[in-house]
């Protein structure tokens, strides 16, 4: 009792109890995902009451594919990314690259998909907010994988991004160039 | 009396990742075999190259209770799949076929659809004039299996009850036929003792290089069949334990076992293999 009541075991068993839930969630057994996913901005950072760009890096395993946004078939399960609702931010628009139709043992019909490196622009409308603050992002990029053989369940990879508020008189500087020069934004 | 705090946390600690792991072990694991208490995993009992298949009791979609031990007597297909899976759709057709041709002669077939909702499922099975058994699967019944990391994934289960094949991937019906056809002679709840496995591990039959023990074989195209029950658990353990390095993010055994294709998992896989017997040798 003088243990669970003192300061200590306030402090511990908090903690504790932490390490027990991330202790469960780390036992259990969980494919991990065939892509990597990164949320990067094609400028150092962005003015308040202006226009952003950003992009969504994806990198697909070699020898697996995920399907478009518009899958070839209805069935399939399609990319996508969705970004959390966040005070300050409106994701105006997002720009999937089309998919590249390739053909399976397992079909007749080429699929629309995306394979190797896979790039999604969003443009974001940001409110305004104070100069030196920021705004943080996040979201998921949704899909469902499949080699040429097997498939895999349909899953998210969590996306996170923080957008520095730059005064105005600071200069935007471009960021991530070779990413964003190969993203129709227009 | 600050350091008595610390050692106070430490032993706590200890306490509740020991408390964690005894109640993974005994509480959370058992209540993932669903049904009852004789509910067993790949590898707790039976021959380690046949395990007992894991029993379960699932609601069908037309409401029948789907018990794996009322099925003892019969080969079974038990195939795990999805509607959005491609690979899944193509075997479905030849499994109503396999079904409608070996039924009289005591095959079974039951699907488990991995679909986060029934609907698309009996659409599908509508579509599909799939006249097998469908119950909803889980991660749960996944892991009673060993966790299915790629679907279609089906096992083949003798009469015994036992399992003697594993297929991950697109797999040839002729690998199926020759298969089923071998586990059929076996006489009633009879081992299959000369069980041969077609080929076709993971992957097309068609493609298929693989010797039968390595084809067969609980790590795909790893002949273990010269292992004892504990060294290949020991194997298993080091497998499971070490990263494959070719980007997967799947442990080496993961890796074997939801992409056969891949050669760096094999390699390491083999050099594991290597390892362990020259270990035993010394």
């Amino acid at each position: 009792m003088q243990i669970i009541g003192s300061r200590f075991a306030r402090r511990v068993m908090p903690a504790l109890a932490l390490a027990c839930v991330a202790g469960v969630s780390a036992y259990a057994q969980k494919p991990p995902s065939v892509v990597k996913a990164r949320l990067v901005l094609a400028t150092q950072g962005a003015h308040s009451s202006s226009v952003a760009k950003a992009a969504v890096v994806g990198q697909i395993r070699a020898g697996y594919h995920i399907n478009a946004l518009h899958p070839s078939l209805d069935y399939l399960i399609p990319t996508e990314v969705q970004l959390n609702r966040s005070a300050g931010v409106t994701v105006e628009r997002v720009i999937y690259p089309p998919g590249r139709p390739v053909r399976f043992a397992f079909l007749k019909t080429p699929l629309a998909v995306y394979e190797g490196e896979v790039l999604i622009g969003l443009v974001l409308k940001l409110g305004r907010a104070d100069a030196s603050s920021v705004i943080p992002l996040r979201g998921k990029l949704s899909y469902q994988a499949c080699n040429d053989h097997a498939c895999f369940a349909p899953t998210s990879i969590p996306l996170r991004l923080v957008v520095p508020i730059l005064p105005a008189s600071v200069p935007l500087q471009s960021a991530h160039a070779a990413i964003f020069s190969k993203i129709r934004f227009n | 009396m600050k350091s008595k705090r610390v050692i106070l946390g430490i032993v706590l600690g200890v306490i509740v990742v020991g408390a964690l792991y005894l109640i993974n072990r005994f509480w959370i694991a058992p209540a993932t075999t669903l049904s009852s208490a004789r509910a067993t995993t790949l590898s707790a009992k039976g021959d380690s190259s046949h395990p007992l298949a894991p029993e379960f009791s699932l609601t069908s979609l037309s409401g029948q209770t789907i018990d794996l031990k009322d099925y003892r007597g019969k080969v079974v297909l038990l195939d795990f799949w999805a509607t959005w899976c491609g690979p899944c759709r193509i075997e479905i057709p030849e499994f109503v076929d396999l079904e409608r041709k070996y039924a009289s002669q005591g095959l079974r077939i039951i699907g488990i659809s991995m679909d986060d909702s029934p609907d698309p499922v009996r659409q599908f099975y509508q579509q599909f004039n799939m006249d097998y058994p469908v119950v909803m699967g889980s991660d749960k019944v996944g892991e009673l299996y060993g966790g299915i990391f790629g679907l279609p994934t089906s096992f083949l289960i003798g009469r015994d009850g036992r399992i003697y094949a594993k297929h991950v991937g697109l797999t040839g019906e002729r690998t199926f036929v020759r298969e089923i056809q071998e586990l059929l002679a076996a006489g009633p709840n009879q081992m299959a003792a000369n069980f041969v496995a077609a080929g076709g591990g993971p992957g097309s039959d068609d493609i298929n290089v693989e010797t039968p023990a390595e084809a067969n074989s609980p790590v795909p195209g790893v002949d273990v069949s010269k292992l004892t029950p504990a060294q290949l658990t020991e194997y298993k353990q080091m497998l499971s334990s070490e990263h494959c390095s070719c980007g997967c993010g799947y442990t080496v055994l993961q890796c074997r076992q939801v992409d056969g294709s891949c050669e760096t998992s094999l390699k390491m896989a083999r050099a594991a293999l290597a390892k362990l017997l020259r270990k035993n040798t010394i």
